[in-house]
């Protein structure tokens, strides 16, 4: 029996259908972990910002891209 | 587990989310591809919006884009990341990186069910009439082998004298951008057909054959090859938005299977790799209300229509 760890639905429960048993996650620990990986990833994208990676991004893609195309 | 059980009413507005996810898509596509003036111009937009990454693939060499495909520009980044550290520069990816995973943890692979020019072309040719066939479950790995590899590790590694890499995924895989860029700007730019060479008959020809997979195949392209829904993929369970399966009213019918785009056997467990949040299960496939959704664990009840199922509701 395959077992997969799922998250707030059934949650204190131990759910069983035909083909898998569900392990309930407590509700808090996927609220945390959402707020760390949003405040990291909004402080990679203000970094990269910072880093004039934009400039860089908007350089790539108002040139012709002949390799996108097969060309080049 | 639920057999025996009375359908419950379909939902009102689960209806008109799926009319509106179909508005969704055409003024995501509309939006991404805004720059109407290139038959004049003949040439892409020039403005500083295309420093602003899309959610879906869309080429930015499409001559009406109007923003900067993620996985291009994250290629790109990679590809020259050692000479811009040699200058004193540190573009190393982390604006495309962080624009990607802010999207997943929110919504997860919701941009590829609503968002993605390419995913609703997919979906559009798909509704040519034909026998229709399914992939086998192995190939839906061939994605990440192609983040892994097309996207990360040649474009990191494989370098030239100089130090510069290749964008390898567009160059040698990517059939949006054939279809986007290749086919529209050779037209637009008559002198670029003399650059035609094997390159370029090699992306048409993969072109040519993943068209005539989306008539027979439900999405090929995010299901077997696309690295940017590999990359959302992989936010599916940590996503804010998620989807929420009922194993206590579920009868096991597999209309949910049945009626996805994707192919995502939904009884087998919410929020998979290959779920793209479109919703269809909800509204067309499952009548025992096995599948909601929730937000930030917050779930979320849409407004019923009595007057549709009136001697059901009264059930209820």
């Amino acid at each position: 029996m395959r077992i997969k760890i799922t998250g707030i639905q059934n949650r204190g429960n131990f759910q069983k259908n035909s083909h898998c048993q569900e392990i309930a996650m407590p509700k808090g620990i996927y609220g945390k972990i959402n707020f760390y990986l949003i405040a990291f990833f909004i402080l990679l994208i203000l970094f990269g910002i910072n880093t004039g990676e934009t400039s860089a991004v908007w350089e790539k893609a108002v040139s012709l891209c002949l390799s996108c195309m097969g060309i080049g | 587990m639920g057999k025996g059980r009375q359908p419950v009413p379909q939902l009102y507005g689960y209806r008109l989310m799926l009319v509106f996810r179909r508005w969704i898509q055409i003024a995501a596509t509309l939006l991404s591809n805004a720059f109407l003036l290139f038959p004049l111009t003949r040439n892409l937009y020039q403005g500083r919006l295309k420093s602003i990454c899309v959610p879906g693939l869309n080429c930015y060499s499409c001559p009406a884009a109007t923003g900067a495909c993620p996985l291009g520009a994250m290629q790109s980044l990679f590809a020259n990341i050692r000479p811009s550290i040699q200058a004193g520069r540190i573009h190393i990816g982390l604006y495309v990186i962080g624009f990607l995973g802010l999207i997943g943890t929110l919504i997860g692979r919701m941009p590829c069910g609503w968002l993605c020019p390419f995913g609703f072309f997919q979906e559009l040719v798909f509704k040519i009439p034909s026998r229709k066939y399914e992939i086998p479950r192995i190939l839906t790995a061939g994605k990440y082998v192609f983040l892994g590899l097309f996207v990360i590790i040649l474009p990191l590694f494989v370098v030239d004298e100089f130090g510069y890499g290749q964008t390898w995924f567009c160059k040698y895989v990517c059939a949006a951008g054939t279809l986007e860029a290749g086919i529209p700007m050779s037209g637009l730019q008559p002198q670029l057909r003399h650059l035609w060479g094997w390159l370029f008959f090699n992306k048409v020809l993969i072109l040519l054959i993943l068209l005539v997979l989306m008539v027979f195949i439900r999405r090929p392209f995010c299901r077997m090859i696309c690295p940017l829904g590999a990359i959302y993929s992989l936010f599916n369970r940590l996503s804010i938005f998620k989807m929420v399966y009922h194993p206590d009213k579920c009868v096991h019918c597999q209309q949910c299977y049945k009626n996805c785009p994707m192919g995502v056997r939904f009884y087998e467990g919410a929020n998979q790799p290959d779920c793209i949040r479109c919703l269809k299960c909800m509204q067309e496939s499952c009548k025992y209300g096995a599948i909601s959704f929730e937000i930030a664990g917050i779930q979320l009840e849409m407004p019923r229509h009595k007057e549709e199922h009136p001697k059901v509701m009264s059930d209820i």
